[in-house]
């Protein structure tokens, strides 16, 4: 694109180029020569540093003193996989050379965790050469430090699951509150019906005991009679069992979403846990209840023999949160307030060395043209204040990178979207 | 309130009399439309206000609340704001437009209300905004004052 500016070359310009070709390779060589290229390393901003073909370090700038916290001279001839590069078996990285030999293109960046001389985590973003030297191999690289860049994507992940909380939190109250209502409600004519039956209850009492005691029992039945009238028996007693059923009913429904809630926000759970898909889908149904009900109905077709996949329960959790929620959305823009309701097909089973979990719509669908860019970051087609754009961005990082899955979309427009997740069911 | 038109068992307590005897027992002195899609709600609160000689009308939804409403003529409308088909907001307007059912004091329930909604809320003409789980003597003493003029 840049070429498009560039004055456009003319002979006289060729010419002063091939002069100025000629004197670099002749006569300027010398002068090349005195370029201290130990100075060009150390005013770079990345850390420089250089490995023989045994990974042992020969090459260290300054800046790479600052960054991992080891000198010069206490590094050089030390190993890669001894020191920065150390392989990693909770992250499957492997270490040292290896790692760096791996770099697919040279002059193309990998993203890889390094070590300090303090132990700690440098998450860094690496860039390889490597070039013969003496009959040998020596491996250069410029390493780039992205933990402010991590620090963000934490922060905005972070303030995703923050907004859909959020948005979540009005539909939980609704769910609480509702049956927190008339279970009160209930329970307050339990006890006006505990009293009349009270009533009732000392009104046989005293006609018992005017049986007991042989004397004129009329007065004390027309008492009972008097008091069953005035409970009104026919209709307490068929709408004490209703209140009650419906009582538990509204009961169970709040510990159910509490419970789901619970579940689903998995605090501290930074590693990867053994979990049950089926049970994590059902909790985040039940927790979005909510955002769906209105326009959809939920079937969900979990195969029986789904073993537990290693996964971080509350980063997946949210996986699936975002897409039931967009998939409502894209029902209620065709339903819109016309009481019809469209379906979400959730389904999940094994696929080879894959959990497999499909979370298909028949809402609106996405059209063709932009269907390639929703994984986007800050893509978004709502309106402004609706959704940030990082619902399905947080998706994909989720998926791929912090789970080594792949997340897929088809979609036609008018008829419905389809997700699809694979998860490897080994770590 | 099914069990009221059912036929009585054959064993029958004498006591209390009939299903019939119930439903011509109960007087209702108010009528109260309550709208709501969760129908517990509305069932709950009948048992209640049936000491009080109030009958409720229950309705799931904001089109049946308003068909309701016109045929109807309750003295008072309680209405949730999230349902099917219309919704609580779409059925005031709907109240409010109508010269036949403008007049009927309404008051919202609902399980979630902001500030801002609120605000909308009585613009609209809502008579009173509460919030589930509502104090049951803040609710009773709404009844009572947007009852007690009508009759």
């Amino acid at each position: 694109m840049t070429t498009l500016t560039e004055p456009p070359v003319t002979p006289t310009s060729l010419v002063d180029l091939n002069a100025e070709l000629n004197r670099l390779e002749t006569g300027a060589h010398a002068a090349t020569a005195d370029v201290d290229w130990r100075e060009v390393i150390d005013t770079c901003n990345d850390a420089y540093l250089a490995a023989d073909a045994t990974g042992r370090i020969v090459e260290w700038s300054d800046q790479a003193e600052e960054l991992f916290g080891w000198r010069r001279d206490e590094i050089l001839g030390q190993s890669l996989d001894q020191t920065v590069l150390p392989g990693d078996g909770s992250h499957g990285q492997r270490g040292g050379l290896a790692l760096l030999a791996a770099a697919p293109v040279a002059g193309e960046r990998i993203e890889l965790t390094a070590r300090r001389k303090d132990g700690s985590t440098l998450p860094a973003e690496v860039s390889v050469s490597s070039m013969p030297c003496d009959s040998s191999i020596i491996f250069s690289a410029f390493v780039h430090d992205i933990s402010g860049r991590r620090e963000l994507q934490t922060q905005l992940a972070h303030a995703q699951k923050l907004e859909s909380i959020g948005q979540l939190s009005a539909g939980i109250a609704h769910e609480i509150n509702t049956p927190t209502q008339y279970v009160g409600d209930n329970t307050r004519f339990l006890q006006d019906a505990m009293a009349d039956l009270r009533t009732m209850l000392d009104a046989y009492a005293a006609l018992a005991t005017s049986v007991r005691s042989g004397g004129d029992t009329r007065a004390a039945l027309a008492a009972v009679e008097q008091a069953a009238e005035d409970a009104d028996l026919e209709y307490l007693i068929p709408e004490t069992e209703s209140a009650i059923a419906q009582s538990l009913e509204g009961v169970d429904r709040v510990a159910r979403i509490v419970r789901a809630m619970k579940e689903f926000s998995h605090p501290g759970a930074a590693t990867k846990t053994p979990t049950d898909l089926a049970a994590a889908i059902k909790n985040t149904i039940t927790v979005a209840t909510n955002e769906w009900k209105y326009h959809a109905t939920i079937e969900t077709d979990f195969a029986s023999a789904l073993p537990l996949v290693p996964c971080l329960p509350g980063d997946l959790n949210q996986v699936f949160l975002n897409l039931i929620v967009n998939g409502a959305h894209a029902i209620a823009g065709v339903v819109g307030d016309s009481g019809d309701k469209g379906v979400i097909r959730i389904a999940a089973r094994v696929d080879g060395a894959h959990a497999v979990v499909t979370i298909a719509d028949n809402g609106s669908g996405i059209p063709a043209e932009i269907v390639g860019r929703v994984f986007d970051p800050f893509f978004t087609t709502k309106d402004v204040g609706v959704g940030t754009g990082q619902g399905l961005a947080i998706a994909r990082s989720v998926v791929v990178d912090k789970h080594g899955g792949t997340i897929g979309v088809e979609s036609t427009e008018g008829v419905g979207t389809t997700f699809t997740i694979r998860l490897p069911l080994a770590d | 309130m099914n069990t009221l038109s059912e036929t009585p068992p054959l064993d029958t307590p004498v006591f209390g009399g009939r299903p019939e005897d119930a439903k011509r027992r109960f007087r209702p002195r108010h009528r109260v439309l309550w709208v709501d899609d969760d129908p517990n709600v509305a069932a709950a609160y009948a048992r209640r206000l049936r000491r009080k000689r109030i009958e409720i009308l229950p309705a799931s939804d904001g089109m049946q609340g308003y068909w309701q409403a016109v045929t109807s003529r309750p003295d008072l409308i309680v209405t949730d704001l999230r349902m099917p088909r219309w919704q609580g907001g779409d059925l005031i307007e709907c109240l409010r437009a109508n010269a036949q059912t403008a007049s009927i004091p309404l008051v919202v329930l609902s399980g979630y209300v902001t500030r801002k909604l609120q605000r909308e809320l009585y613009d609209a003409g809502a008579a009173s905004v509460l919030e589930k789980p509502v104090d049951p003597a803040r609710l009773n003493q709404t009844l009572k004052r947007l009852l007690l003029p009508r009759r």
